[in-house]
């Protein structure tokens, strides 16, 4: 560390004198102030790496949260007029009771939609319809974070314009990434028809990994119309 | 680094003190709400799809 020069006490009007003048700080080897140098950037790239992990973690939890409440609006909207959602704009919403969630899905699973919350995968089946309702989360504490203590005969259940879609957990999996299957409109025998009113999430597993999915399957147990108020799933755990 | 900064801040301690808070606020802002956010999308930390 260099200090400030003494050359400053010249403007200390008790001063012996002996200091007065600005004289340059003590001279070191380049070497010395070179590795010094390389010593302070080294650190600093380490802290950077620590505040991009805080980021990773509640920086991105904060961003979300913070779209998730204007897509909340934007569906409103868009479900007022009545209007088809393009890629990346709210589709529906999402609510898991048994871990205290609820989301807005966003229409389509790119980078930019995933950003937001949830998403749907594109031209694929729409809540209630026979085939399979796929939708991909990240595994962060604000989305599917904990998507693997749901339970068998949990209620996952979808809002859309029109109505309440009470899905219930049939069974979670650990897949590869490349099991495309698993979102396939029959995910029993991919290419038959589909038969079965299904929903799927997914999500990377481990946690703060990538090498695996963790997909949850649900099938639909009943439809409510929105005149008929809030279905009482919502409120039970 | 780190003293060369010291050095080139104005006015005296208390001051310089000052410039250096505000500084490294500048640095974090501009990692948190604009570097971190253009990397993210290019690491592959959160697949979440299967493809």
């Amino acid at each position: 560390m260099d200090y400030p020069p003494p050359g400053r006490r010249a403007f200390d009007p008790h001063s012996s004198g002996l200091h007065a003048g600005a004289e340059a700080p003590p001279a070191r080897p380049n070497w010395a102030r070179r590795v010094n140098t390389i010593g302070e950037v080294l650190v600093t790239l380490g802290l950077v790496v620590l505040l991009f992990g805080a980021y990773e973690f509640w920086g991105k939890a904060w961003r979300m949260d913070r779209d998730q409440h204007g897509l909340d609006r934007d569906l409103d909207r868009l479900w007022a007029a009545a209007a088809v959602p393009r890629r990346g704009e709210p589709i529906g919403r999402l609510y898991i009771p048994r871990l205290h969630k609820k989301w807005v899905v966003v229409n389509g699973v790119g980078a930019a939609s995933l950003a937001k919350g949830p998403g749907l995968y594109p031209g694929r089946d729409r809540a209630g319809d026979v085939g399979n309702v796929a939708i991909a989360g990240h595994r962060m504490p604000s989305v599917f974070w904990n998507l693997d203590r749901l339970r068998t005969a949990d209620p996952i259940i979808a809002e859309t314009r029109t109505g309440w879609y009470v899905y219930r957990v049939v069974g979670l999996r650990v897949v590869r990434p490349t099991q495309v299957e698993v979102v396939a409109r029959n995910p029993d025998r991919p290419g038959a028809r589909p038969g079965r009113r299904l929903m799927t999430l997914t999500t990377c597993n481990p946690k703060f990994e990538n090498y695996q999915r963790l997909v949850v399957r649900a099938e639909l147990s009943r439809v409510q119309s929105k005149r008929a108020g809030r279905p009482a799933e919502l409120s039970a755990r | 680094m780190y003293s060369w900064i010291w050095r080139h801040l104005p006015g005296r301690a208390p001051v310089k003190v000052a410039g250096a808070v505000l500084l490294t606020a500048a640095a974090v802002a501009f990692l948190w709400f604009v570097l971190f956010p253009a990397v993210d999308g290019l690491l592959p930390f959160d697949d979440v799809t299967v493809e």
